[in-house]
């Protein structure tokens, strides 16, 4: 009787061709050879493969497939920012190497403790905290109020906060907890959506109130009270429209950006022609004009994708979310204790929903909201909190399979 | 136009790899789930396990899951086959008692002993126990009781 987790590796090794000769073609995109976009191919690539190697041997239980998919979808990310921008993706790099290393903490404290306790209170108020923070402080870009610049170094603080909601509202739908429990998670995310509707960061809004309702949702199993939750969002979301001047123009411009083309239309019908002109294989990678985008290296990545890769690529890039929000929810529902459960759901929902947002945003299913696509946009906040996110589901997959092993080891059986 | 020519060929390319990408990652999730969900099963129900430390080629070293109920012989329609000529086609019964503990009998006339004496009637069996089946030496293994509703 033998468990084997076999197959990953050989993705592993998809993932490296596609980065290196992705990268092996823009190299003589300037006529000469480029060492330097080779090189940071290889570097890419040699990251990715460490990693892999890495994690496999110290985390031996962990999900190897997720990681892999992630890995993809970040290399889909290098590849464009070299292809747009050297500067911005030599920064990617960066923030990669760093989100890897944080995504290795994570799991390691994921694997040793049981819910954090009291903790919670803390990180309670550190989330908060960093949100009052951007909203007091802040600058805005893009008409939000969701950048924070300490010693030259600038960050999304809502980003480090997402992670905390996650963390926070597992902790609190994990068991009954008593009133004050109640009252104060309920105070918290009032305060975190109303920061966020002030700071006008309403990607962020959408993406806080829908996770926590689902959380909610699968932590309760209380559906009328659920469907009041979204009763109540989707008023506010009426509400907004009349109350806040941004929202109303979101709107106006979704419903027809192509009457507003030159000033506040441009981005979305600039994005929808690019998805356009690249059919169904693209226009070739660095043959299309991402440069007519605005923001392409971060929200409108998705565009610039379907443009230079073509429709069937970006779909495919929607199928891979897909597949990894099902193996998020496979290790959600093999976790071993509730905690850990909600954890996992909440983590996957919260980077699900971050994809649908951006994404349905580009394709103009629904009002764009400025948000980064994970994994694949620049931006180091944003990628690092998505590693770290990965971290938490890769954590209590590593308890799973450990828990996994001893049932099979004590039935005579291995695991591969 | 050499880079265009090249750049236009590798769409192809990068559509290949994510399709493959894609369908390996759905083949992979799915036969991991089924086999998982297989072998989690077995593990979970499984009382145990038999080593064959001597015995036929095709179980030697084999690890042989032992359930609440097992019927051990040369048949092909008992629970765990030993294929081997000293064993009756059904040669004995390791179960799992109503006290919990780990059973074993003889059925008809197949010889069975326990750390090498030989087993009467019926007897307890527990880790680390040599049982031969006829010529078939085994080591028992019991699964340890952690607390679980298993």
């Amino acid at each position: 009787m033998i468990l084997e987790r076999r197959g990953a590796g050989a993705l592993l090794t998809f993932t490296v061709l596609f980065t290196l000769s992705a990268c092996g073609l823009l190299a003589f995109s300037g006529g000469a050879f480029d060492i330097g976009v080779a090189a940071y191919g290889l570097g890419a690539a040699l990251l990715l493969i460490l990693t892999y190697g890495i994690f496999s041997v110290v985390f031996r239980h962990i999900d190897r497939l997720t990681l892999v998919l992630c890995f993809f979808l970040v290399s889909i990310g290098l590849v464009l920012l070299v292809r747009l921008d050297m500067e911005v993706a030599l920064k990617q790099l960066i923030m990669l190497a760093i989100g890897i290393g944080l995504m290795f903490a994570t799991i390691a404290v994921i694997k040793a403790v049981k819910d954090f306790g009291k903790l919670n209170y803390v990180f309670m108020i550190a989330s908060f905290g960093l949100l009052a923070f951007a909203y007091l402080f802040g600058d805005a870009v893009g008409g939000a109020r969701n950048w924070v610049s300490i010693g030259g170094v600038s960050f999304q603080p809502s980003e480090i906060s997402k992670v905390l909601f996650v963390v926070i509202s597992a902790y609190f739908f994990a068991k009954k907890r008593h009133k004050f429990a109640s009252v104060m998670y309920a105070l918290y995310v009032g305060a975190c959506v109303i920061l966020l509707v002030l700071s006008n960061d309403l990607g962020a809004v959408l993406l806080y109130a829908a996770t926590f309702l689902i959380v909610f949702f699968a932590g309760t199993g209380r559906t009328g009270l659920t469907l009041l939750g979204v009763g109540v969002a989707g008023a506010g979301a009426v509400a907004s429209y009349y109350i806040v001047p941004h929202v109303k123009t979101r709107v106006m411009i979704w419903r027809d950006p192509w009457i507003y083309y030159h000033n506040q239309g441009y981005q979305i019908v600039q994005g929808l022609m690019a998805i356009a002109a690249g059919g169904a294989f693209g226009a070739g990678l660095g043959l299309g004009y991402p440069e007519a985008i605005p923001v392409n290296t971060s929200d409108y990545i998705y565009a610039v994708i379907c443009e230079e890769f073509g429709i069937i690529f970006g779909i495919i890039v929607i199928l891979l979310y897909l597949v990894f929000i099902v193996r998020g929810m496979i290790i959600a529902r093999n976790a071993t204790s509730r905690f850990d459960a909600l954890l996992v759901f909440g983590a996957t929902c919260m980077l699900s929903l971050q994809s649908f947002i951006i994404i349905a945003g580009v394709i103009k299913l629904i009002p764009l909201t400025g948000i980064t696509l994970p994994f694949i946009s620049a931006g180091g906040s944003s990628l690092i909190a998505c590693l770290v996110l990965v971290g938490i589901i890769e954590g209590v997959a590593v308890k799973n399979g450990k828990r996994d092993e001893k049932d099979v080891v004590d039935a005579g059986g291995e695991v591969i | 136009m050499l880079y265009e020519a090249a750049s236009l060929a590798m769409r192809y390319w990068f559509v290949v790899v994510i399709v493959i990408v894609f369908f390996g990652a759905v083949v992979i999730s799915v036969k991991e789930y089924r086999q998982k969900h297989f072998v989690l099963g077995v593990a979970q129900n499984s009382i145990g396990y038999l080593s064959i430390l001597s015995g036929p080629d095709d179980v030697l070293g084999e690890n042989l899951q032992l359930m609440q109920e097992n019927t051990i012989g040369r048949s092909r329609r008992v629970d765990i086959v030993l294929a081997d000529r000293s064993v009756n086609k059904a040669h004995s019964q390791v179960y799992l008692d109503e006290y919990g503990d780990v059973c074993i009998n003889r059925l008809g006339d197949g010889e069975v002993t326990i750390n090498g004496e030989s087993l009467e009637d019926n007897a307890l069996i527990f880790t680390d126990d040599i049982v031969c089946f006829g010529n078939v030496v085994t080591q028992v293994h019991i699964k340890e009781d952690d607390g679980d509703d298993t």
